[in-house]
């Protein structure tokens, strides 16, 4: 079965959003879209770290992957949105917000989430607009964005 | 394949920075949606559940053996649009 490394040693990680881990502990930190552990040099509002992850993440076809978006690019989130990555061999990975039929695919898991972000983004703003001209797949997807999406940033 | 579907169905299309998305409506009423991918080599695998199909039946709305009708009919029948021509 083929290994597909998805993250390299990454040197100056900088959120972490593991709020009040401890210094000198591991956390889950978001580095460049996806996930991986890092060691928490400092604790504050935000962790910081420049732990270089000594062992490589790899996803394996046809693996889960469980990961959040944590933030979009025009709207703030009332909390992270599940999403989960699998991979497909031949260069194929697909983020997919579980149970509501959102999902995307790219040649890899960073370009993934970014087009998964911007697909929500699309969604939840056409959706609040058609609110009576919805079928019941789409109003049940503008129901689930709503608790996870909150105000447009101005 | 994805394009082909897309302009089958007369979908929406609305482009975004490194794809598009395609939005399919019905009577005025949007029951469904998908990613399509720029300059790849494949399509995205997640089309066929997001038009509510089999991944058969999407090859075959890529080619000329399923056509738009008989698929707005398969909708129907599954209750993911409403017929409101005949009031249902």
């Amino acid at each position: 079965m083929n290994k597909i490394t998805i993250i390299s040693t990454a040197t100056n990680i900088s959120y972490v959003p593991a709020m009040g881990q401890e210094a000198g502990f591991d956390a889950r930190v978001c580095v460049g879209g996806f996930y991986t552990q890092a060691r928490v040099i400092r604790q504050n509002r935000y962790a910081y770290s420049n732990y270089t992850p000594q062992k490589p993440f790899f996803l394996t076809e046809n693996e889960e992957l469980s990961l959040a978006l944590t933030s979009l690019p025009n709207f703030a989130l009332k909390k992270e949105i599940p999403v989960l990555v699998t991979y497909h061999g031949n260069g194929d990975f697909c983020a997919e917000i579980a149970g509501i039929d959102i999902s995307i695919a790219a040649d890899s898991i960073g370009d993934c989430l970014k087009m998964l972000k911007e697909y929500v983004e699309s969604v939840y703003r056409r959706y609040s607009a058609k609110r009576d001209a919805l079928g019941k797949g789409p109003r049940r997807q503008l129901e689930f964005l709503e608790a996870y999406i909150g105000q447009e940033r101005r | 394949m994805a394009k082909l579907i897309a302009k089958k169905l007369e979908a929406d299309i609305e482009a975004k920075k490194e794809h598009d998305i395609a939005y399919i409506s019905y009577n005025g009423e949007e029951f469904a949606h998908f990613g399509i991918r720029r300059g790849s080599h494949s399509d995205h695998p997640y089309i066929p559940k997001q038009l509510h199909i089999s991944e058969t039946e999407a090859v075959q709305m890529g080619s000329c053996l399923l056509s738009k009708d008989e698929y707005f009919k398969k909708m129907m029948a599954k209750g993911h649009i409403s017929d409101d021509e005949n009031g249902s």
